[in-house]
């Protein structure tokens, strides 16, 4: 910034240096003017100083360039220097973006790992929870069918067991009244259990 | 103090049965409760021997002297011709009582084959009185 203003500066004194020469180069023409009748002579010359102020002028006006080569080279070094330095703020704020983003990337990669573990425990819950169901409605069903089943052959079973009981009982007294020639009643069952404990308690077994 | 209620224990089922219930009652005492309403967890007859022994003693330390009366008592296994009815239960469970002084709980099976009489089982021994056994040796 510094040389930038040393360089405006300078282009400024070089314009009022050229202002001041043509200011007096006028003045001088003036003066020439009034006494250019009483001085022909003097013409020539005065065209010679003209032509060669006329030269220092333009030579003035050249070098008052408003971009001298030595300006142009300064301003292109401070040029380059905010370049550079704008390259270098650049690429700090593209390496922080970058690292930023590396870091959302990173968040975002562990989020969607977390999100994606949390989808997955999820889904085993569901498919365990789905599992149980089924097989409870298949146990439910087995077991049901399996109950009806088993009732139907408990009843069968009781009704065979009755139909077997009523056979064996009906043997059993044939043979009964055959061998003692009479049916037992329950009186008969009970004299018959009081005599065995009877003899039991004689031949010390009670 | 807990005759009252061994004699009125005829099978050993009756024994299981009381015995299931005096736990379940000590469990509810073991948990922090002083008393417990015995007529949820007793039926008659054993209710009122019950509730009239605890009367003046502690629950849990009479019910620990019942589970362990009725738990040792022995076992009288007996094999009838016809499946016994309450009255017959009583009959065979008060005379062995009686005729023999001993606490016994019977185990009953019915086998009608062997006519009449009973097979008997007791502390090892084995006897058969059974009608078919009379009949087969005469």
């Amino acid at each position: 910034m510094d040389s930038q203003l040393v360089m405006y500066a300078l282009i400024g004194l070089n314009i009022l240096y050229g202002l001041v020469i043509v200011f007096l180069f006028a003045s001088y023409l003036k003066l020439l003017n009034k006494d250019h009748k009483q001085n022909s002579e003097q013409t020539e010359e005065v065209k010679k100083i003209m032509a060669e102020a006329n030269k220092k002028t333009l030579e003035m006006v050249r070098k008052t360039e408003f971009i001298t080569d030595d300006a142009k080279k300064e301003f292109n070094d401070s040029l380059m220097t905010v370049v550079d330095e704008y390259k270098k703020q650049s690429q700090k704020t593209l390496d922080l973006v970058n690292k930023e983003l590396e870091s959302a990337t990173k968040k975002i990669t562990k989020d969607a790992f977390e999100k994606a573990l949390g989808d997955t425990d999820q889904m085993m819950k569901t498919l365990f929870e789905d599992t149980r169901a089924v097989k409870g409605m298949i146990t439910k069903t087995a077991s049901e069918g399996l109950l009806k089943i088993e009732g139907e052959l408990e009843e069968y079973r009781k009704i065979r067991l009755s139909s077997i009981e009523k056979e064996v009982r009906g043997r059993i007294d044939e043979l009964a009244k055959a061998l003692l020639g009479k049916i037992l009643t329950t009186e008969d069952h009970r004299d018959l259990i009081k005599q065995a404990l009877g003899q039991a308690k004689e031949e010390n077994v009670l | 103090m807990y005759s009252e209620v061994i004699e009125n224990i005829y099978t050993a089922d009756e024994a299981r049965d009381l015995v299931e219930q005096i736990t379940a009652v000590l469990r509810h005492l073991a948990g922090g409760k002083k008393q417990v309403d015995l007529s949820k967890h007793f039926q008659e007859p054993f209710l009122t021997p019950i509730k009239r022994a605890v009367s003046d003693i502690d629950q849990t330390d009479y019910l620990k002297g019942l589970k362990e009366q009725v738990g040792s008592l022995e076992a009288l296994k007996i094999t009838l011709a016809i499946s016994p009815n309450s009255d017959l239960v009583e009959f065979i469970g008060n005379w062995v009582r009686k005729e023999t002084g001993q606490n016994t709980v019977l185990e009953i099976d019915t086998d009608k084959t062997i006519i009449g009489g009973m097979i008997l089982s007791f502390k090892g021994k084995y006897k058969d009185y059974s009608l078919r056994k009379r009949l087969l040796t005469q």
